[in-house]
């Protein structure tokens, strides 16, 4: 599992739908979770583009200092999470949604980033 | 032994399609008895249980027992029955896949037939896009970045000559046999249709191909002349090849990029801009009706003749790109793609005056060319599952390594700005600029629909793909209430944050009160929670 949830959503994302006691924010994880069981079912076709690729000189595939081109599509296919029934599926994403609101390093971030780029 | 298995139990697996990939790997390449039993089985595997496209892009890749000529035959059947649309999709791999394959084996074929100096695959991209002007301007871009590649760049360069050779015969907007058929059913019905959308608005090269079909129509009429005459008729009055077309694009292009790279001596933006600016107008980069208009690298499907020099702005970032406006001729249809016909001017309301795209060199754009490719492909399976999720999968194009064009998407404002200029809040951003009254929060409930859709979209995408560097600066939102990430520098779980492994107090204590004030909308009691649940988690 990669170390990283904050480019899934952050605070002020779902601010934007009323919050997270509304129905507006329910319906997005209805959505986010029916959208990652659609693209499980055509994971394979994900995974065979990408490692055609695996010589095309991009930069975060061949020269990942975390694995080669093979590991780091490996690692693509572990996010599809293929072990899980749909149902399964469902509650893991939305796990990952709620640990995602639950980290606040992302948001930290955020503001250092802003404060960088007001003193460029 | 599972090698020995798969092939002693082959015969029985032919009514599996999924064990073709398998099967492959099992076979002895070398050792001929087993080569031609393959060839027989993949025969039956093709009539019993044909594969499908996902399977046939496995057979294209790497792996060694893919790189006969027997297989990836095969895998070029299958592809051969997509549709353009779809073949689009999966144009940058195939380009690439031109890498796997056997060179000894295409060095046997030269010998026995000088005829096809390039692979099967090759000539089957090529034969595609002779007669599909927006595969055309792909598969020129795709192999023109490969050229220069120092393992793989003299095979992209007998491609790329293949290419040519190919287009210089093949002309924009039509192909042969079928245009002549609609020709001969009813030509003045298409005369009248051009006439209703206006003839002053449609492109160049549509306008000569319409002057060509007049003057077929009137052959037809007046003498009743036979087919070969019409054939005649249409090479006498010889309108511009593809490849003419796509080489004007390319050198209107690298002008931009000329003026672009001459400005990097100036040191200040605003003079960056002025020179920019006084470029494009002196040397002739603004509209022109005598040139033929030409269709845009990154979105073929936008025919644009000049831009206009007085709009260009230059970004303060670190390779100063440039955004330059263009002059839309037409726009051809979506459901139409690539074969663009008399009447192309969009007849829904779609036609724009303008089409932005930032012009950058000094930037490998290839990533996030692949990145949008993919956002492309999953909007596509969605939609196809009857989920819309609101995508943007704006146009982009690398036009070598280090250098390439992006569509500006209109109407759309980074969220960091949106939080500055809304009292920290998405919410009051979407009530201004999607306002009604009555509604759920004033707000326009498409508006909203389409944030709530694309916020889940981008969320599972940029998941799967690991996108990382995520700041307010590269999240975006369009006034109709569309949410897309732009930026992919860091992919595949890579990220420049400093995470620390533990949380560090002393210096997040004086960023309290900017957090405060930033989340204030949420909560503040949620946020203290969360807050204090943090510090005590290792994690941060």
């Amino acid at each position: 599992m990669w170390a990283t949830n904050s480019s899934l959503t952050c605070l002020q994302m779902v601010e934007g739908m009323g919050g997270i006691d509304s129905p507006e924010y329910r319906q997005f994880c209805s959505l986010a979770c029916q959208a990652f069981n659609v693209l499980r079912k055509s994971a394979g076709l994900v995974l065979n583009l990408l490692h055609l690729m695996s010589d095309a000189g991009i930069e975060d595939l061949s020269n990942n200092p975390s694995a080669d081109a093979d590991g780091v599509i490996a690692k693509v296919e572990e996010r599809f999470k293929l072990e899980l029934t749909d149902q399964q599926a469902e509650r893991f994403f939305l796990n990952l949604i709620g640990d995602c609101l639950a980290a606040i390093a992302p948001r930290l971030m955020d503001v250092f980033h802003s404060i960088a780029v007001a003193r460029r | 032994m599972l090698v020995d298995l798969l092939w002693r139990f082959r015969f029985s697996l032919v009514d599996n399609r999924r064990a073709l990939t398998k099967f492959l790997l099992a076979v002895d390449w070398t050792v001929e008895g087993e080569v031609v039993q393959a060839a027989e089985l993949l025969e039956q595997w093709r009539k019993r249980s044909p594969i499908q496209v996902t399977d046939a892009l496995k057979l294209l890749g790497k792996q060694v027992a893919y790189q006969t000529n027997l297989v990836r035959a095969y895998a070029i059947d299958t592809l051969a029955a997509a549709p353009d649309e779809e073949l689009s999709l999966y144009l940058l791999q195939l380009v690439q896949a031109l890498k796997f394959e056997n060179i000894q084996e295409a060095g046997v074929n030269h010998v026995a037939s000088r005829s096809t100096k390039v692979s099967s695959l090759a000539s089957f991209l090529i034969g595609r896009a002779a007669e599909n002007i927006h595969l055309a301007n792909y598969l020129y871009w795709y192999l023109k970045v490969e050229l220069q590649d120092p393992t793989h760049g003299a095979r992209y360069r007998e491609v790329f000559a293949e290419l040519q050779e190919r287009l210089s015969r093949a002309t924009f907007g039509r192909r042969p046999a079928t245009t002549n058929q609609s020709l001969d059913m009813n030509p003045s019905s298409l005369m009248a249709s051009v006439a209703e959308t206006g003839a002053d608005t449609i492109a160049a090269p549509f306008k000569s191909f319409v002057d060509s079909a007049k003057k077929i129509s009137s052959t037809l009429r007046g003498t009743e002349s036979s087919s070969k005459n019409v054939d005649a008729q249409q090479s006498t009055k010889a309108s511009k090849s593809l490849w003419d077309i796509l080489s004007e694009q390319d050198l209107f292009l690298s002008g931009i990029m000329d003026a672009q790279l001459s400005y990097a001596t100036k040191s200040r933006k605003d003079a960056k801009e002025a020179h920019l600016r006084s470029t494009l107008a002196s040397e002739g980069f603004d509209r022109n009706p005598s040139r033929e208009a030409f269709p845009l690298p990154c979105a073929p499907e936008v025919v644009v003749n000049g831009v206009n020099p007085q709009t260009a702005k230059v970004f303060k970032s670190a390779v100063y790109p440039a955004l330059v406006e263009f002059h839309v001729e037409a726009i051809a249809d979506k459901t139409d793609f690539g074969q663009a016909r008399i009447g192309a001017p969009s007849p829904s309301g779609s036609h724009r005056a303008s089409y932005r795209a930032m012009i950058k060199t000094g930037d490998d754009l290839r990533q996030d060319q692949l990145v949008i490719m993919m956002i492309k492909l999953m909007d596509g399976l969605l939609k196809r599952s009857s989920l819309d999720m609101c995508l943007t999968p704006y146009s982009i194009i690398a036009t070598s390594p280090t250098s390439g064009m992006i569509e500006f998407v209109e109407q759309s404002q980074p969220v960091s700005q949106i939080l500055a200029n809304n009292n920290n809040s998405v919410l009051q951003f979407l009530k201004v600029h999607a306002p009604q009254s009555g509604a759920k929060y004033d707000i326009r409930p498409d508006a909203m629909s389409n944030y709530i859709r694309s916020c889940a979209g981008y969320c599972v995408i940029t998941y799967l793909l690991g996108v990382g560097d995520r700041h307010l600066d590269n999240l975006m939102i369009t006034q109709n209430g569309n949410f897309f990430h732009i930026d992919f520098g860091f992919m595949f779980g890579r990220d420049p944050k400093p995470l620390p492994p533990a949380f560090r107090l002393t210096r997040e204590v004086s960023f309290e009160k900017s957090m405060l004030l930033a989340c204030r909308h949420v909560g503040y009691k949620f946020f203290t929670h969360l807050f204090t649940d943090g510090r005590g988690d290792g994690r941060y």
